[in-house]
């Protein structure tokens, strides 16, 4: 509705600026040519206009001076110190400008001196303008007079006088020709129309929503459409409060029920519901996992029900799996954003690690594997996370070195064994990290681990990862690749290097400052948004 | 429906009613006002050479007149000063010849003009004419306007000597700063000259100036003429007086290009002659002037004249030169 009634008023205003426009040329089309008038005041038979006046509106001006009775008026044009020096100390009448359309505005003229001239007294004196050599244009007449004067450079003043005896004021008509401009017309119209056709998409725009929202409400129902709508636009975050939930929910408490049963569970789940059947999921579902170990951990000292779940029940490889899918449907139920959050977070770090095959692929790739679930999320996801992490806490440090390790394992991911190398050697980045870390605080160390993941998705998460996939590589062979070592990978990675290191101190940690959570909500809202 | 939209709207329609409000608003056009040429450093030349030629028009219409019909009141609204005087003498005498009609000259056809750049009055114009058929010499004339309900008159007109140029002047439409009499920067004031260039009439190469002024014709034609008042003076048996009085007051002078000026003083030369009781018999002109032929004990001449100076600026090595110059008998009286 108020879409359609923007659309109208819109529609109206245009109307409004047209038809206006059209005015403007037409009906209020101004005269082509000003016209003003001004009676020499005071009785005074002399008038004179101030330099400028004369080219008042245009170049070329039409001067009329009329008198009364018949008298004799002469007008004439000089050099505006001629003329004021040819007044003199007579009595006269000043034009000063334009008083409003229609008359000139005036004043009484004041006596001038002037330098080595003896006040018109002498017998040289003549009392007619017109006998004076100093004018370029005059004349003379009965009754009336008139010149026509084009502007040329200089100051020039008007004096206009009658001559005769009587001393009867003369009267003074200027008037200037105008091009006449109608500035308002072409742009009033244009905006008019614009303003017209703006509207009417504004209206058309409107009604089409009002008929498309329920019949799309309508179809949510049935599940294919439903999932076919997770695909194309974007969002997790909706997948949670799609009726596909209830469906996904139902699968995965069946999965649960089963046990191991989970995995299978989950990605039937996601490739029903999303594309990103392929590595890209797994890396999302390893991802949160990662997140969520390490999370979990935390989490578990404080709340969450089903991350502490299951790495408790699994084995280290099973439970990140078990967790990815655990998560997601428990996030369906209720607190899906944060949990979300958390995975995503986890889900790009891990990403780059998982990646490693393509160093430079590698933030792209999580990207576009995250697209199914969460397209536009997982490449704000890094970023965010990133600066997130950076802003929130720790070092930035870590990141860089992170992304100089990723480099290295990036080639062994390619190969189990590569794997177990890169574990090696991400175990050792991650060790010096801590050192680092610790030596600073003892406290830090749990941060670090957290964040290490977190802030440099690509080279914490490797260090991270890579001793998971020492774990899962027991699960890889039995899963898909993608999807069995980004899920063991993370899950693993996380939980292992926390666990080894200061586990207990960096639930204790996360559990005093509430970082755990904290961070998760944050990168939920950023991507998020960015779906939208 | 968030209330992102819904500010967003709003402030679009506020946008689009503000456009609309000055779309209206534009059409009150403000009034004009005069924006004249700001007032010039230096004044504009007084007269366009248009102007100059029509005052030299009605000059010459007004000359024609009057010299047809010998009569000097019919100057008086175009021509004043040395000229209106040398006029009036040429038309008493040729009245009184009743011969053919002998008057100089005053051609007025402008071949150069200098206009002055000045808000002050009097106002002089410079008009230097086009040399007549007869091969006379062309012609100064100064046009005066003494105050700014005066028109333009003729005030004196002198004859270019021979082989002068006309120093170079700027064109009308520039103008010329008027000179002032004691104005410095020349090789000698222009109040100065008449009395120094009187000075060396009177006392020939003995006065001081004898060295500032070359040769000239003028000078040359007064001594000649002085030369023969001296005879009559001694075969009279009287003494012979001449004096020469610059008027320095009339003295009028511009701007030439080259920095110096052209000065034009208006000189009044009295001749005396006394007798001892012998008679002096005067010719048909001075005759005219006098009223009489002769005369028994003292005869005054008195010639008007004009002499225009070009006075080089100061540190220049040249002479000040007599451009032009008029001299002509105009007045005798005596017993």
């Amino acid at each position: 509705m108020r879409l359609r009634l923007t659309g109208a008023v819109l529609v109206l205003l245009g109307l409004v600026a047209a038809g206006t426009a059209v005015a403007s040329a037409t009906l209020w089309r101004p005269a082509d040519h000003v016209r003003a008038e001004a009676l020499a005041t005071g009785a005074t038979t002399l008038l004179v206009t101030d330099p400028g006046v004369l080219e008042l509106v245009a170049g070329s001006v039409s001067v009329r001076a009329t008198a009364p009775e018949g008298a004799r008026v002469v007008v004439a044009v000089g050099r505006d110190s001629d003329v004021t020096a040819w007044v003199g100390a007579d009595a006269h009448t000043r034009v000063t400008g334009l008083a409003d359309v229609a008359t000139l505005a005036t004043r009484p003229g004041e006596a001038v001196e002037v330098p080595g001239a003896t006040p018109s007294a002498g017998p040289d004196a003549s009392a007619d303008p017109a006998d004076s050599d100093m004018w370029v244009a005059s004349a003379e007449g009965v009754g009336s007079a008139e010149l026509s004067w084009t502007h040329r450079p200089g100051r020039w003043s008007l004096l206009v006088a009658t001559t005769d005896a009587g001393g009867v004021a003369p009267t003074l008509e200027l008037t200037w020709p105008r091009e006449v401009v109608t500035p308002w017309f072409r742009p009033g119209l244009w905006t008019g129309i614009a303003l017209i056709l703006l509207g009417a998409a504004v209206v058309l725009v409107g009604w089409r929503r009002s008929q498309e929202t329920e019949p799309r409400w309508v179809d949510v129902d049935a599940e294919p459409e439903v999932a076919a709508d997770v695909e194309t636009t974007v969002p997790e975050p909706e997948q949670p409060t799609a009726p596909l939930t209830r469906r996904q929910l139902r699968e995965l408490e069946a999965a649960r029920a089963a046990g191991r049963g989970a995995r299978s569970t989950v990605p039937t789940v996601r490739r029903g519901s999303e594309a990103p059947v392929e590595v890209a999921s797994g890396p999302s579902s390893l991802d949160p996992p990662s997140a969520v170990p390490t999370t979990a951990s935390t989490t578990t000292a404080s709340t969450t029900t089903a991350a502490p779940a299951s790495s408790p029940t699994a084995t280290p490889g099973e439970p990140t799996p078990g967790e990815p899918t655990a998560s997601e449907p428990e996030a369906q139920d209720q607190p899906y954003v944060p949990k979300f959050v958390p995975v995503r977070r986890g889900g790009v770090v891990p990403h780059v690690p998982s990646s490693p095959a393509a160093r430079p692929a590698q933030p792209p790739a999580p990207a576009p594997r995250w697209t199914p679930t969460a397209p536009a999320a997982t490449p704000t996801g890094p970023p965010a996370a990133t600066t997130a992490w950076s802003a929130t806490a720790e070092s930035a440090a870590p990141a860089p070195q992170a992304a100089a390790e990723p480099a290295e394992p990036a080639g062994p991911g390619t190969g189990p064994t590569h794997d177990t190398q890169t574990p090696g050697r991400g175990a050792l980045a991650v060790r010096r990290l801590l050192r680092r870390r610790e030596s600073g605080v003892g406290a830090t160390h749990p941060e670090a681990l957290v964040e290490a993941p977190a802030t440099s998705p690509e080279a914490p998460l490797p260090a991270g990862q890579h001793p998971d996939p020492a774990r899962p590589p027991g699960a890889e062979p039995s899963a898909e690749q993608a999807s069995a070592t980004q899920p063991t990978e993370v899950a693993p990675g996380a939980s292992p290097s926390s666990a080894q290191q200061g586990a207990a101190s960096a639930d204790a940690w996360r559990a005093r400052w509430g970082f755990v959570e904290v961070p998760p909500e944050s990168a939920q809202d950023a991507p998020v948004g960015g779906d939208e | 429906m968030s209330t992102v939209p819904r500010t967003r709207r709003a402030r679009a329609l506020a946008g689009l009613l503000a456009v609309g409000a000055l779309a209206l608003g534009g059409c009150a056009t403000p009034l004009p006002t005069p924006a004249p040429d700001p007032v010039p450093a230096v004044p504009p030349p007084t007269l366009t050479t248009e102007q100059v030629r029509a005052v030299l028009d009605d000059v010459a219409a007004q000359l024609e007149k009057a010299d047809a019909a010998l009569d000097a009141d019919a100057l008086t609204d175009r021509v004043t000063g040395p000229a209106l005087t040398i006029r009036s003498a040429e038309y008493t005498v040729n009245q009184a010849l009743e011969d053919d009609v002998d008057l100089i000259a005053v051609p007025t056809s402008p071949r150069t003009i200098v206009v002055p750049t000045t808000d002050a009055w009097p106002r002089s114009v410079f008009v230097v004419t086009e040399q007549p058929e007869d091969l006379q010499s062309p012609r100064l004339l100064v046009l005066t306007q003494d105050e700014p309900r005066a028109p333009y008159r003729l005030w004196t007109w002198s004859r270019l000597l021979p082989d002068r140029q006309v120093p170079r002047t700027f064109v009308p439409e520039v103008g010329s700063v008027p000179v002032a009499l004691d104005a410095e920067g020349l090789l000698m004031a222009p109040a100065e000259v008449g009395e120094a260039y009187a000075d060396v009439l009177d006392k020939g190469a003995t006065s001081a100036f004898a060295s500032v002024f070359g040769a000239d014709a003028l000078r040359e034609r007064i001594a000649l003429v002085r030369e023969q008042y001296e005879k009559i003076a001694e075969q009279a048996g009287g003494k012979f007086t001449e004096r020469y009085e610059p008027d320095t007051d009339a003295t009028v002078a511009v701007s030439t290009a080259d920095g110096g000026a052209i000065v034009v003083v208006p000189m009044t030369t009295t001749t005396r002659i006394t007798t001892d009781d012998r008679e002096l018999s005067f010719g048909k002109a001075e005759a005219a002037l006098l009223g009489k032929k002769k005369v028994t004990k003292s005869a005054t001449i008195t010639w008007t004249g004009v002499v225009a100076f070009v006075v080089p600026p100061e540190g220049s090595t040249e002479d000040i030169v007599v451009l032009a110059a008029e001299h002509v008998r105009t007045a005798v009286k005596g017993k």
